[in-house]
């Protein structure tokens, strides 16, 4: 009897000791938490092993989520207060994790700095907009900072007759249509093989990014000043015509004739797409050897030259009982925007960047000059009701033909009963 | 009080203690939830703050949603969209399977493989071939002179298209059932009624379908109230688009759950849903009979 429980104590010690050996007791643990983008990843990984080394005491426990299921499984981890120490997400729910006490005003002296405005200044001017509320920067840095440009394929235009575009000054929509429509192209059964656009018209925070700089060109806004949508309004209306007239008139996009649109693009089947810098290394990554270009947003006739921006930034948990440690790690992550861009085409905008990053990727030039006219996205608590109200109009008009005015009008009445 | 006359006081003990496990597992991961829904349905919640009390707040709220009526009304439709043909098309293929042929059990199991692959995976193979230039079907419409075809972005299509998935996936799992069901009929019963000279259509009408009633009646809920929970497909292929027309309920409350943070009207949502195929499965038992034998 004496031997079987000395026997079993013995077991238990050495289980224990095991258990604990990987563990690392006696590190700070830090958890952190991103969205699963491949490259992405691989970078954060290979940061992570450095900043351990430099940091012997620290011990990072990273975790990443597949995009769609991103935020639902950040928001259920904090309700069930396991939510990681450090995280990033996108600017557009700032309106509503602020005054849920879901982020952390910034701990500037990790950085060096003395106050909040010398942190400000470590970024591009307006940069930090998004992130800045109540007077509080809310933000260790922004980890992916984009604009939306249009990616051409050259190859196509050249085949097809057209000019090649300017990588500065923007067309407006209407030759933009007419050079989709021209690039389109049907077999002798009358199939589609080619788009001469596409973009995505089911996702709610893409038909922001399409949508919203159409409107602003022409003076509207998706919301009024206290966040209610007005998708009614002549800009909206004018804005989702062209959507229409692209499909039904133009037969130059068709939301059913895409596979990935990436892919699409990189394999010849689509001739222009509206997407980010990022997008650069994706599209190679499907095709190193992909014909691309890339040219303004265009602009409406007589509306005035306005793009979107929307940013990912890395945040720390209020709830974190490791906070200096998590901003530690946070500032290692958002001051190496080089690595991000060479590896990732994550643009970090950090003073002084541009000139860096245009020397490794020409295409950047025009994303630059985009990035001159960029304003954040619409801000309103309601943004996830509103942006999936607004992308149900939109498929009702290009999946569905349906008139601009009748599906903004049902979206409309949607919108109002939130 | 009968149990204890039948087994000793130990005998039902030690079957409480083995049966333990899977009681807490019910209790923890479905009887618990449902409770908490129920309650939660009586608050405003945005699963971060808070829960406030609103009483009949949410179902008032739904019950004046055009939305969720939209939502009700691609799920009913789905759900017997999908369901009646697997009723018949399934005893079709157990009658079949039930005659012996050569290769019978090949082609059996070649048949069941839609049941054994996960439906995540079957909605994704389905994607990929309703692609109206790329896609498998192509093969199929382009010779007939039907190109272009927007089997998920047409309002009048998509449904269709996700329902014939699922009718290729579940008929073969209900097949199997009223298979097994049709072995268990004793062979005298079908020899006499052939030399009483009925027809097949008679011997099945007057024989096969009365002994068969107990299973029938278990495919015919079964396969309704599992057509409503579905939601892999509605996610994957179509996002509830375009529009709003492939928006079921189970999409409705996930949508406005983790999307829109609204958990008190997620959970209302989906208690008047249970009431409904609680309420359908009330019907289809009165429909196809039901007595208990004793």
């Amino acid at each position: 009897m004496m031997k079987r429980k000395l026997f079993l104590a013995t077991a238990m010690l050495l289980f224990l000791t095991l258990s604990f050996m990987g563990t690392g007791i006696g590190k700070t643990k830090v958890v952190y938490w991103s969205h699963t983008y491949a490259t992405a990843v691989d970078l954060t990984n290979v940061m992570i092993e450095e900043f351990m080394r430099e940091n012997p005491d620290i011990e990072i426990v990273y975790d990443h989520v597949p995009h769609a299921n991103f935020e639902p499984k950040l928001l259920a981890a904090f309700a069930a207060g396991t939510g990681p120490d450090a995280y990033w997400i996108g600017d557009w729910v700032m309106p509503k994790w602020i005054p849920f006490g879901l982020v952390e005003s910034v701990d500037h002296t990790v950085w060096g700095v003395k106050s909040q405005e010398d942190f400000i200044r470590l970024f591009e001017p307006g940069a930090l907009t998004a992130f800045i509320m109540k007077g509080k920067v809310w933000t260790g840095g922004i980890s992916e900072y984009n604009t939306f440009s249009v990616f051409y394929n050259p190859k196509h235009f050249r085949e097809a007759g057209i000019p090649l575009p300017s990588k500065s000054l923007p067309m407006t929509w209407k030759r933009f249509s007419e050079i989709a429509e021209k690039l389109t192209k049907f077999d002798a059964k009358g199939a589609r093989v080619r788009s001469g656009f596409e973009g995505v018209y089911g996702v709610p925070i893409w038909t922001v990014l399409l949508l919203e700089p159409q409107i602003r060109q022409l003076g509207g806004e998706i919301v009024d000043a206290e966040g209610r949508a007005k998708l009614t309004s002549k800009e909206s209306i004018e804005a989702m015509r062209f959507w229409y007239e692209l499909k039904t008139k133009y037969k130059a996009t068709d939301p059913s004739f895409q596979i990935d649109l990436l892919a699409d693009f990189a394999k010849g089947r689509v001739s222009m797409l509206i997407a980010g810098p990022w997008a650069i290394s994706v599209i190679r990554s499907h095709n190193p050897e992909a014909d691309m270009a890339v040219m303004p947003l265009p602009v409406f006739e007589g509306g005035k030259r306005v793009t979107t921006l929307y940013a990912w930034a890395w945040f720390v948990n209020p709830k974190s009982t490791v906070k200096k440690e998590a901003w530690k790690f946070v500032r290692y992550l958002s001051t190496q925007p080089i690595r991000w861009w060479d590896k990732v085409r994550y643009i970090q905008p950090l003073t002084g960047i541009w000139p860096q990053l245009l020397a490794t990727e020409p295409l950047l030039e025009t994303f630059i000059e985009d990035f001159k006219y960029a304003q954040y996205e619409f801000r309103s608590r309601d943004y996830y009701e509103i942006s999936e109200i607004h992308t149900r109009a939109f498929q009702r008009v290009v999946m569905e033909n349906m008139k601009p005015e009748e599906a903004l009008k049902i979206s409309q009445e949607e919108a109002e009963k939130l | 009080m009968k149990i204890w006359k039948r087994y000793s006081k130990r005998e039902v003990i030690y079957g409480l203690i083995f049966a333990s496990p899977a009681i807490i597992f019910f209790g923890a991961f479905y009887i618990f939830p449902i409770f908490r829904a129920f309650q939660i349905s009586f608050y405003k919640w945005d699963i971060l703050g808070t829960p406030s009390y609103t009483g009949l707040g949410n179902f008032k709220r739904l019950l004046t949603l055009g939305e969720f009526y939209q939502s009700l009304r691609a799920s009913l439709y789905y759900a017997f969209g999908t369901a009646v043909p697997i009723w018949f098309l399934a005893m079709g293929f157990a009658l079949a399977f039930n005659n012996k042929f050569r290769f019978n059990t090949s082609y059996l199991v070649i048949f069941y493989i839609p049941v054994v692959i996960p439906l995540i995976v079957w909605t994704i193979l389905w994607r990929l071939m309703y692609h109206p230039s790329y896609g498998l079907l192509t093969f199929v419409t382009k010779p007939l002179g039907l190109v272009n075809i927007p089997w998920l972005t047409s309002s009048k299509l998509a449904m269709p298209s996700i329902i014939i998935l699922s009718i290729w996936k579940g008929t073969p799992a209900y097949m199997i059932i009223y298979l097994a069901g049709l072995t268990s009929i004793p062979k005298e019963y079908i020899e006499a009624a052939q030399i009483d000279r009925a027809t097949k259509f008679q011997t099945f009408r007057y024989i096969i379908v009365p002994l068969l009633k107990p299973v029938i009646l278990y495919v015919v809920i079964i396969s309704v109230i599992i057509a409503f929970q579905i939601f892999d497909p509605f996610y994957a292929m179509t996002a509830g688009g375009p529009g709003s027309t492939t928006r079921v309920v189970p999409l409705f409350v996930y949508q406005s759950a983790f999307h829109h943070l609204k958990m008190g009207i997620a959970s209302a949502a989906s208690i008047i849903f249970f009431s409904m195929i609680l309420i359908l499965s009330f019907i289809l038992l009165k429909v196809f009979g039901f007595e208990r034998e004793e």
